[in-house]
């Protein structure tokens, strides 16, 4: 909404200060054709003859009962013509005095317009179609009379001009259609912001940050640390409306303001609430928050209750005020198909203001599905979010969106996808390897679909949440995972401190499925119960948050075995790393509701974040090389009374690089790197891994 | 007492029963239940039929799916979308005949669209009819602009379902993908692996291996199964040392890491092929 204000003070603003002609007005008189015709691929061009052709004023249409002029929709009410078809001529006195068009149209179902025979715009219709094509979704209630509006360059000649349309309908048997169109000419309309901006992809060096126009124009950003001197800048050429700039060569942990500009000026200024934030060096400890929202998209006030709530929340924090290092978008961010417009009007309308300077992650919802298709990577979702394919973020290259990881300080997010690969192996491999291969001292998981609920949705028994809890648990577990976030289910529900629990709610046990002498209690640090707790040796546990109640409440039985609390209130969840006082950091996660109190929270205590222990002290202490790392000479020292016969220095792929008798070896020639060395002696076979400088 | 306790029981166990039937599919059916109302006020609506018969299909109830899209054609629907819908039930519900004739009518109006034609490819596998399987896969790998590592791996599984021997025409879709997706796409290396070790290319293999290793940080599992497959082919000599690589990269490991079940697993795992070497 905010965007669309923004546009017409735009164009109002313009019409004082640049040439503008309305060309064609709502209710001026159009030629059309309702016989069901198919008028193939010459109708809209401008030397069409349509002398044949009936007129009419707009709004133009039936069903509805408002129409100027009623079109016939042929002799079945259950087999409605698919197509009607609409023109309309004017002149223009002087075509160089316009560059921008804008268009505006009244559209139900389906339209497709063409200016002087070029096809300009199309809304709500397949990429191909013809005569009998019906258009893609239903419009009712207030979109049958919402004025749609789009900007085009201008392609207008001097003399006549053509605007022809074609109206498609959504079915046979649908009860109406409508149109009505307005077609005004500008010198040069202003550029404005539509959606965005919004942070995209950032890793310690860069940020994404896209970003849709008005009109076509060059995407620019200007950039710097410090508000007034924003003396970067990365640029492309290109006219487009829908623009995305990587910035590159940024420092880790350095907040940037920025602005948006194009030749004719800047057209988003900077501000002290606009800025990208590089994230911090991989492995770092710090102070980390991630905002956390679940199915959050229903556009309505409740949504921004919840958000409100956390914008309140940041404001105030006792800790790091006003510092959300990410946003996380649990799926279902866009009800009822996460289409365009959804989008536009649940995450940009609603969230805004947190896009524009925090990076926002999502994972596939089921109804981000609907228009959405992991298989191909295509619609609305994976239009609007760009996320790392090839690591470019930390983790493991997916080569896909639907799934992937990245690095932020010493967290590993793993985002997978529940809605239609639950059961790929693909994924599972990439999973398996990705978690295997990070070396950070947090794991937090995502996905859509929760291996433990019962809220609106059942994990004992929905084919999705049977698989994830069953295909990727025990990956996720194994290997480290802490923090397991979900939505689907619109409620709140969260975990003991648990591990291998893999079967229905009735066969939990909290005996055995619990970790730790508190992992049945609370894991509120601050009450006798305590922290859940891993050490470097006792590294299992894990807590599973369903958190799908950022935009309604759907109840259920609530139940779960497995959950220590099973909330049906609105809310989203904050998850806080912070330093514990000493050398190991909590994981803090809180559920604040859509009244602004901490319904739930717990904590997770980890210690043994120490360096690799020498190798010297914790393998075989029979033999010393030194130094490590070495550049020049090798020292073998025997500590026993074994007598050495030969030593083989190995390279990273297990390849002999070089091969002695003596103590003192020479290894000036090897490239720097890690390496093997194996000592034969008399007796024993010694290996020691060593670092040449 | 006792009875009124027994019929408490009763009473608690049939509002348990009754509240996992009604949430046994999550929102499904309460959506369906709400279409079937829009229809019984709206009964010649095909769109209607279409969304409800769309939810049958999300809901595994097939033939109702079926009826309800049938419906919507005969109250004058006959859209991209509600043929491609049909065309996926019966596919899901192994009615490939069935599921080709209503594809191709989804292609006849959007010839185009890689989805669709993505599908027809994986029918007419279903169907056996390979050569037209291979042509119609083909034109989807190269068309489609955000292809995923999936498709890759399924065309290359079509190439040796076609032909059990043709390893040479896997590998090359493998490769296809790493040159679309990226050289460092962990699931195209490994499918690498996998075909490299059946058709017995063992150099490869172990480069393969090598590669892995040196990409990534921490490498090892990529040891312990390069050590692995060197037992295998009776390079023992070779295994020996991937097997020490494995256990030197576990012991400069952080503790936490450590003592993950994983390693814990891995670490056993290294004692068995290290009694394996030993009695070889």
């Amino acid at each position: 909404m905010n965007s669309k204000i923004t546009l017409y003070a735009m164009l109002l603003f313009s019409a004082t200060l640049f040439s503008q002609t309305n060309f064609i007005n709502s209710g001026d008189t159009w030629k059309y054709l309702d016989d069901g015709s198919d008028q193939g691929l010459t109708w809209d061009d401008t030397g069409f003859n349509d002398a044949s052709w009936v007129s009419g004023a707009s709004e133009l249409g039936y069903g509805d009962g408002g129409e100027a002029t009623v079109v016939s929709y042929g002799p079945s009410s259950s087999n409605k013509y698919p197509t009607t078809y609409f023109r309309k001529s004017f002149n223009v006195a002087d075509h160089t005095l316009y560059n921008d068009l804008v268009l505006e149209a009244i559209r139900d179902d389906g339209m497709v317009v063409y200016v002087n025979g070029l096809e300009v715009w199309k809304d709500n219709m397949p990429a191909s179609f013809d005569y009998t094509t019906y258009a893609s979704a239903t419009v009712g209630g207030s979109d049958e009379t919402t004025w749609l509006s789009t900007t085009i360059g201008s392609n207008l000649v001097t003399g006549t001009n053509v605007v022809a349309v074609e109206i498609h309908q959504r079915s046979g048997s649908s009860s109406d259609i409508s149109f009505d169109f307005k077609l005004t000419a500008y010198a040069a309309i202003p550029t404005a912001i539509t959606r965005g901006p919004y942070l995209q992809k950032g890793n310690s060096n860069s940020v994404t940050i896209k970003w849709r126009t008005n009109t076509s124009t060059e995407s620019i950003i200007n950039y710097g640390t410090t508000l007034g001197v924003l003396s970067s800048t990365v640029s492309e050429n290109t006219l487009k409306t829908q623009h995305e700039l990587l910035i590159p060569g940024l420092t880790a942990d350095t907040k940037y303001y920025y602005e948006i500009t194009d030749t004719d000026g800047v057209y988003v200024t900077e501000s002290s609430d606009m800025y990208m934030k590089s994230s911090p060096n991989v492995g770092d400890q710090q102070f980390v928050r991630a905002w956390i929202l679940g199915d959050a998209g229903t556009a309505n006030q409740d949504q921004r209750d919840v958000r409100d709530q956390y914008y309140n929340y940041v404001a105030t924090a006792g800790v790091s005020p006003n510092q959300t290092d990410m946003i996380l978008f649990l799926g279902d961010n866009a009800y009822n198909d996460g289409t365009d417009s959804e989008y536009q009007a649940a995450v940009f309308d609603v969230y805004g203001d947190m896009l524009k300077k925090s990076v926002a992650w999502s994972t596939l919802g089921n109804h981000d599905g609907h228009s959405a298709t992991s298989s191909t990577q295509t619609g609305p979702y994976y239009d609007i979010f760009s996320f790392p394919t090839a690591a470019e973020c930390g983790g493991t290259s997916s080569g896909t969106e639907a799934y992937y990881s990245y690095d932020y300080a010493n967290i590993h997010f793993i985002v997978l996808e529940s809605h239609q690969l639950y059961n790929d192996t693909t994924q599972m491999a990439w999973c398996l390897s990705d978690i295997q291969a990070t070396t950070q001292d947090w794991i937090v998981a995502i996905f859509h679909h929760p291996p433990y609920t019962k809220g609106s949705h059942n994990s004992d028994s929905e084919t999705q949440l049977v698989a994830m809890r069953n295909n990727f648990l025990s990956i996720l577990e194994d290997n480290g995972v802490d923090l397991v976030l979900s939505g689907h289910s619109h409620s709140y529900e969260r975990s003991y401190f648990i591990n291998g629990h893999y079967g229905t709610s009735n066969t939990f046990n909290s005996g055995t499925h619990t970790v730790g002498a508190n992992g049945d209690l609370s894991g509120k640090a601050d009450t006798g119960d305590g922290a859940y707790t891993k050490t470097d040796t006792d590294t299992e546990g894990a807590v599973y948050i369903t958190a799908g109640s950022s935009g309604k409440i759907s109840g259920g039985s609530l139940n779960h075995n497995a959950m220590y609390a099973s909330i049906n209130e609105l809310g989203s969840c904050i998850l806080e790393i912070e330093n514990d006082g000493g050398t190991g950091q909590n994981l803090t996660v809180k559920f604040l509701n859509d009244s602004g109190a901490i319904s739930d929270y717990f904590t997770i205590n980890k210690t043994g974040f120490v360096l690799a222990v020498d190798d010297e002290v914790i393998n075989d202490k029979s033999v010393s090389i030194y130094p490590v790392p070495a550049s020049m000479q090798l020292n073998i020292k025997l500590n026993t009374n074994e007598t050495i016969e030969n030593v083989m220095i190995y390279n990273i792929i297990g390849a002999l690089v070089q091969e002695s008798k003596e103590v003192s070896i020479d290894v000036s020639k090897l490239s720097p790197g890690k390496y093997m060395v194996g000592v034969r002696t008399n007796k024993n076979q010694h290996y020691k891994s060593i670092i040449i400088q | 007492m006792t009875f009124k306790f027994v019929k408490n029981i009763i009473v608690l166990t049939g509002f348990l029963l009754i509240s996992s039937v009604l949430y046994a599919h999550g929102d499904l059916l309460i959506r369906i239940q709400e279409k079937t109302t829009e229809i019984s006020k709206k009964p010649t609506d095909a769109n209607l039929y279409y969304e409800r018969g769309f939810l049958y299909q999300q809901h595994l109830e097939y033939q109702n799916a079926i009826s309800d899209f049938n419906k919507s054609i005969s109250l004058g629907n006959h859209s991209k979308l509600l043929f491609f819908r049909m065309a996926e039930t019966y596919y899901k519900n192994n009615n490939y005949e069935y599921a080709l004739d209503k594809i191709t009518s989804c292609i006849a109006i959007d010839a185009v669209d890689v989805k669709s034609l993505k599908l027809r490819a994986q029918i007419l596998f279903k169907l056996k009819r390979y050569q037209e399987t291979m042509f119609a896969y083909t034109y989807v790998i190269e068309n489609t602009k955000d292809i995923r590592p999936e498709d890759i791996i399924e065309y290359s599984n079509i190439v040796l379902t076609i032909d059990s021997l043709d390893y040479k025409g896997a590998l090359k879709a493998i490769e296809v993908g790493l040159d679309k997706l990226g050289a460092n796409t962990v699931t195209f290396q490994l499918k690498k692996i996998e075909y490299l070790k059946k058709s017995n290319q063992v150099d490869e293999v172990v480069d393969q291996y090598n590669m892995l290793i040196k990409s990534n940080s921490r490498n090892e599992f990529w040891y312990y199964e390069k050590g692995k497959y060197l037992i295998e082919v009776k390079r023992y000599s070779q295994a020996n040392i991937a097997i020490q690589q494995s256990r030197l990269a576990v012991n400069i490991l952080t503790s936490k890491f450590k003592n993950t079940q994983a390693i814990k697993k891995l670490q056993r795992q290294l004692n068995e092929l290290e009694k394996q070497l030993n009695y070889e």
